[in-house]
């Protein structure tokens, strides 16, 4: 009782410190690449690396895939798989069959770390506004100009470090994924049924 | 309790300025455009006629107690939230609001945050022109509200007289929140920012933007790229939009 108490306090305290992301913060609805409800709740209590794309996009974004392989592979390497959640900046457009497509140009088939979420667009502005991930949309082109920022979120949905997606040398944030316990079971580490 | 919750959403709705129609129509906003694009489409929506008030607000708050001032997490709301909300009439603007809790109201007034396309739309018209941002006496007008030091009584102005589409106070009373208020692709001097568009390069900002005697609109644009989605600002308010539904 009293670790909870002093937990409250501490989960207050840090609350205070100023400004906090956290994707938990509102509840936002994503569909699965198969059409299936889903939402980030249902991520709590893992590690998770987030980023977003659009499969159309001929600009970062390719940039943005290669760079999240790198990471997948770099973190499987170090015994610290991680799932990499890929939110969709145009829901209107990446269709379930899109998703299929856009995985197998990656060769990403098989990637079962890889999710990747579609919503509308309300649901996409309150997740890039909470993340302070910036985009906008060409209403005649469109075409969408984006941050390229991948974010390391942890069990709470807090926040813990990010890097770009283009130029940035992945180093500290794969320092900042923890090693899973040995005893601990391994979850979210490709136990995801496909 | 629950009688003085009634009676404010009586006196709300008896108070209320409503919202008008904004027509489809095509704008060039300042940032956005593609190099050959010449506007955007605005597709037909509704737009409050004046910024929400102090009572609306509090009537949100009656019925969704989760914002209220020391209840909304630092995950959405700075620590400026909704501080000296009672020290103004309720007929004055609500300010020291996030675009989180913006948003949240008019999520529950059944609408949403106008874009910045469609605010800069409504807002480029006076009282006889659709469009009078090219305009040098409507610039002057703008300009000279955003040089006026703030005086105590700012919030209790009526604001900008009510323009072609019926709408009032876009400018003179307080800067609002929009939907998308942060997609604007400005990071100070890309010379330092190691940014690759020279967009925004000092100096070249204003010779990029669609309209360069538009100086009211770059400040608009400047203003919203300084904030955040938790900021709360004295003079930062909002009025919500709405879908219109398109005709069969």
């Amino acid at each position: 009782m009293k670790s909870l108490i002093l937990s409250a306090l501490l989960a207050n305290a840090a609350a205070a410190g100023g400004d906090v992301k956290n994707v938990l913060a509102l509840p936002t609805s994503w569909r699965a690449e198969g059409g299936a409800a889903t939402s980030l709740e249902a991520l709590k209590g893992r590690w998770y690396a987030l980023s977003f794309i659009y499969t159309s996009c001929a600009g970062s974004c390719p940039l943005t895939t290669k760079k999240l392989k790198r990471l997948d592979d770099t973190l499987a390497q170090a015994g610290k798989p991680l799932e990499l959640v890929v939110v969709s900046l145009d829901p209107t457009h990446d269709t379930p069959a899109e998703l299929v497509k856009y995985r197998d140009r990656y060769a990403l088939k098989d990637a079962a770390r890889w999710r990747i979420l579609v919503g509308d667009d309300a649901q996409v502005r309150t997740l890039t506004m909470l993340l302070e991930f910036k985009y906008t949309k060409n209403p005649e082109s469109g075409v969408i100009a984006h941050d390229n920022t991948v974010f390391l979120v942890n069990p709470k949905g807090d926040v813990v470090t990010s890097m770009s997606s283009l130029d940035q040398p992945m180093e500290a944030f794969v320092a900042a994924v923890p090693t899973p316990k040995p005893s601990a079971p391994r979850k979210g580490t490709g136990t995801k049924a496909r | 309790m629950r009688a003085i919750a009634l009676l404010c959403s009586f006196v709300v709705s008896a108070a209320s300025a409503g919202d008008v129609a904004m027509p489809a129509g095509r704008f060039a906003p300042l940032f956005g455009l593609d190099v050959g694009q010449q506007a955007f489409p605005v597709p037909a929506f509704k737009l409050d006629v004046r910024p929400v008030t102090r009572a609306d607000y509090a009537a949100f708050l009656a019925q969704q107690p989760s914002w209220a001032r020391g209840k909304a997490p630092r995950t959405v709301v700075d620590s400026q939230y909704l501080s000296g909300f009672g020290k103004l009439p309720p007929s004055a603007p609500v300010t020291q609001v996030s675009y989180f809790a913006a948003r949240a109201y008019c999520a529950w007034k059944g609408g949403r945050l106008p874009t910045t396309l469609e605010w800069e739309y409504a807002a480029a018209a006076d009282e006889t022109r659709a469009d009078a941002s090219r305009q040098a006496d409507f610039a002057e007008r703008i300009l000279g509200w955003y040089g006026k030091p703030n005086r105590p009584d700012d919030l209790l102005q009526p604001g900008s007289p009510k323009n072609v589409y019926g709408v009032e106070a876009l400018h003179g009373l307080v800067w609002e929140w929009t939907d998308d208020f942060n997609a604007l692709f400005v990071s100070g001097d890309n010379r330092q920012d190691g940014d690759k568009s020279a967009q925004f390069m000092c100096g070249s900002g204003a010779t990029g933007s669609a309209r360069r005697e538009d100086y009211a609109a770059f400040m608009r644009y400047a203003m919203r790229s300084s904030l955040t989605p938790r900021s709360t600002l004295p003079r930062l308010g909002f009025r919500c939009a709405y879908d219109v539904k398109e005709a069969p």
